[in-house]
């Protein structure tokens, strides 16, 4: 049974600290984009966020790696809470994207590249969940999620380069022709860099304590087998 | 040959399935499996046909180590289990054929054609197997089994949906396959049937097995006391 | 390597033999394929130059959803009778069992659509016969059913089954989709084989990503 510990409180309070710093600078220091106005600033939450999902993804598909060859089940606790967060902050980007892309581009969705494979991902991330949801024996649940896993992982390169073939109105950050582009200035990047940087720290501690939510459910409904073990005298799965 | 299963130990959870188990075959001889419902003898069938791995455990062929995941030891097995395995839209011949091929055996269709003959299925050889009664297709099965001329032969139940023909064929080919220096390992609830061809009985008592009680001759009430004296496993490892 | 090629023969000429014998896969393939043409044909009174233009679209589509129909019944007989178990124990190298059935389904969506293509074809008043719709449709079916095969070996062994294959299929398939489409979309045009080439290549490395690692992870799809 894994209980809450100092360090444990250390991360959460570091993390919070991060990102309250990340607000004041995304706030107080970063300077207002001459052409999107004050609305650019979403921008510095919603890239974290896309980060985030994608972290989540390479995470959990290194974990179904690392499952499939050593075979712990503690590594499926982490699979599935990688593939949860990186869920939410997925649907968090495509948020505040929205609420971007409105005043700026005057349209709630467009077919981009990154938006069109972040969400066939999220797509996946829940086909994910369901997959797991249809298996009740707890190894099969962690063998067949890590395969898919890696199945999905493996199509995501592709799929983004099809989806950039097809069409590009996405600001490019890094210079480069066409519309909706911004001029970066240094302390923008720099707010951007310290926003990714205090959103992996959080992803960190909403890993750990997910995980371990999830080990500690395992170790609760082992419990109850084998106290059932006892009173019944017969084994589950004889 | 001489094969032996050293320490096998298999968990599901913290629920314990199996705890260190030990079992010796050796050519020519067969053994009854015995145990209440639940009490892991199809898990114990399992691990040693290779198909389920064991947390634990050795198997030895002739003092050498072998893996119990090793294609070459699947190949040497034979299983009969609880599902038939056969293909419902084939006929019995062509049952037969498939896996004679999948097992590199060219067995002609002559061959094939004895050894329904000797299942007692040689008239409905030519039928789709979906019309063969419950009888027939574990006679078939049981059939299919033997097709590779296996060395060590596993059944689980397989006296269940035969009558009193079909048990006394079975016992007949069990009995020429001990002859030909085959191993066999049984498992049933009809312990009365199987006395006719088990050299000894073994007790699976909540995952640990006990020690083997010969037939030498004994009727079934004197056998049965003595297995049933051996006690708890507590009782066996004191 | 003898014995390898004669396992994967007899392990397709089971499959097709129990296929030509249910017709289960077909049956559910063709019928879906059949109705969803003529529904499409209501959907859409276009002139001759969007109606050419929309086909592959359309066509993958109805091939894709019906290829779902049918390999959701592919591993119905393993998972029934429990045939997984004897192949593993009789065939050394599992991957040769994935690829038999990748090559019955592959070999089963090629029927599909050498019949769905002249019903098209008939019905809508267009030349479908062009060898470089054909090939990408070949190349698409092979994407298909790689990964579709892998799947479903997986929801066969689930309680969702059926309702699960599509779920987890299509977002994976999404390359595959969008390169059909694109690259069938500009060989119904007449576009230059340049501006559609590289949609082929994204078929033909799906492919052979998707088949590589199916082979590397079988073995963790049936062993236990």
């Amino acid at each position: 049974m894994l209980s809450w510990n100092k360090k444990l409180t250390f991360l959460a309070v570091f993390s919070g600290a991060l990102i309250l710093l990340a607000f004041g600078l995304v706030l107080f220091y970063a300077p207002v984009e001459q052409n999107m106005g004050v609305v650019q600033k979403v921008f510095y939450f919603h890239v974290a966020a896309a980060w985030l999902g994608m972290l989540g993804f390479l995470v959990a598909a290194v974990s179904a790696v690392l499952y499939l060859r050593q075979n712990k089940l503690k590594l499926d606790a982490v699979m599935a809470s990688s593939v949860e967060i990186g869920l939410l902050f997925t649907a968090i980007a495509n948020f505040t994207g929205m609420i971007w892309a409105r005043p700026v581009w005057n349209t709630w969705w467009t077919w981009d590249p990154r938006l069109t494979t972040m969400t066939i991902m999220a797509f996946t991330y829940l086909a994910y969940f369901l997959l797991r949801n249809s298996i009740d024996d707890p190894v099969k649940k962690a063998r067949f999620g890590a395969i898919y896993l890696i199945i999905g992982f493996a199509t995501v390169p592709l799929t983004f380069f099809s989806a950039r073939l097809l069409r590009t109105i996405h600001p490019t950050i890094f210079g480069g022709a066409g519309t909706g582009e911004m001029a970066m200035t240094p302390a923008m990047y720099q707010t951007m860099g310290f926003s990714i940087f205090s959103f992996s720290v959080l992803f960190a501690l909403l890993l750990i304590v997910r995980s371990r939510l999830r080990l500690n459910q395992q170790w609760l409904e082992e419990q109850e087998a084998l106290e059932q073990d006892e009173e019944f005298g017969e084994v589950a799965n004889g | 040959m001489r094969i032996e299963l050293q320490g096998v130990s298999k968990a599901y959870g913290r629920l314990s399935v199996l705890k260190n188990c030990n079992l010796v075959l050796e050519s020519g001889q067969l053994l009854c499996l015995l145990g209440s419902n639940g009490a892991g003898k199809t898990t114990l069938l399992r691990v040693a046909s290779g198909l389920l791995s064991a947390d634990q455990g050795k198997l030895l062929i002739d003092k050498e180590e072998w893996s119990l995941k090793s294609p070459e030891w699947r190949r040497m097995c034979a299983l009969v289990a609880h599902k038939t395995f056969l293909y419902q839209n084939l006929s019995g011949l062509e049952n037969l054929h498939f896996f004679s091929r999948l097992y590199q055996r060219n067995l002609t269709e002559k061959d094939l054609r004895e050894r329904l003959a000797e299942a007692g299925l040689a008239r409905a050889g030519d039928k789709q197997v979906r019309a063969y009664s419950r009888g027939m297709q574990q006679r078939l099965t049981i059939a299919r089994a033997l097709l590779s001329d296996p060395d060590v032969l596993i059944l689980d139940e397989p006296f269940t949906g035969l009558d009193k023909d079909g048990s006394a064929m079975l016992v007949h080919m069990l009995t020429g396959l001990k002859g030909r220096g085959a191993m066999i390992l049984m498992t049933t609830h009809d312990p009365q049937a199987a006395l006719a061809v088990t050299d000894g009985f073994v007790r699976l008592n909540r995952g640990v097995l006990g020690a083997v009680n010969w037939v030498n001759g004994r009727g079934w009430k004197e056998i049965e006391e003595s297995l049933y004296a051996q006690g708890t496993p507590e009782g066996q490892a004191a | 390597m003898k014995n390898w090629l004669s396992t994967l023969k007899t392990l397709i000429w089971k499959d097709l033999l129990q296929e030509w014998r249910s017709k289960d896969m077909l049956t559910a393939m063709l019928a879906f394929a059949i109705l969803s043409i003529f529904i499409f044909n209501y959907a859409m009174e276009l002139d001759p130059r969007q109606r050419a233009e929309l086909a592959p679209g359309i066509l993958w589509v109805v091939i894709t959803f019906s290829g779902t129909l049918g390999l959701n019944r592919s591993f119905v007989a393993e998972q029934e009778q429990g045939s997984f178990d004897a192949l593993v124990m009789a065939v050394p190298g599992l991957g040769s069992i994935w690829l038999a059935k990748q090559i019955s389904n592959f070999l089963m969506m090629l029927v599909l659509i050498v019949i769905v293509l002249p019903i098209y074809s008939l019905l809508y008043n267009q030349n479908l016969f062009i060898p470089g719709l054909i090939l990408t449709l070949i190349l698409g079916a092979w994407s298909f059913s790689a990964a579709g095969t892998l799947l479903a070996s997986m929801t066969a062994q689930t309680r969702m089954r059926d309702l699960l294959l599509p779920v987890l299929l299509f977002p994976i398939l999404m390359p595959v989709n969008m390169a059909v489409v694109k690259a069938g979309t500009g060989i119904m045009t007449g576009a230059a084989l340049a501006s559609y080439q590289v949609w082929l290549s994204v078929l033909l490395v799906y492919g052979i990503i998707m088949t590589t690692i199916s082979l590397l992870v079988f073995d963790y799809v049936i062993l236990e």
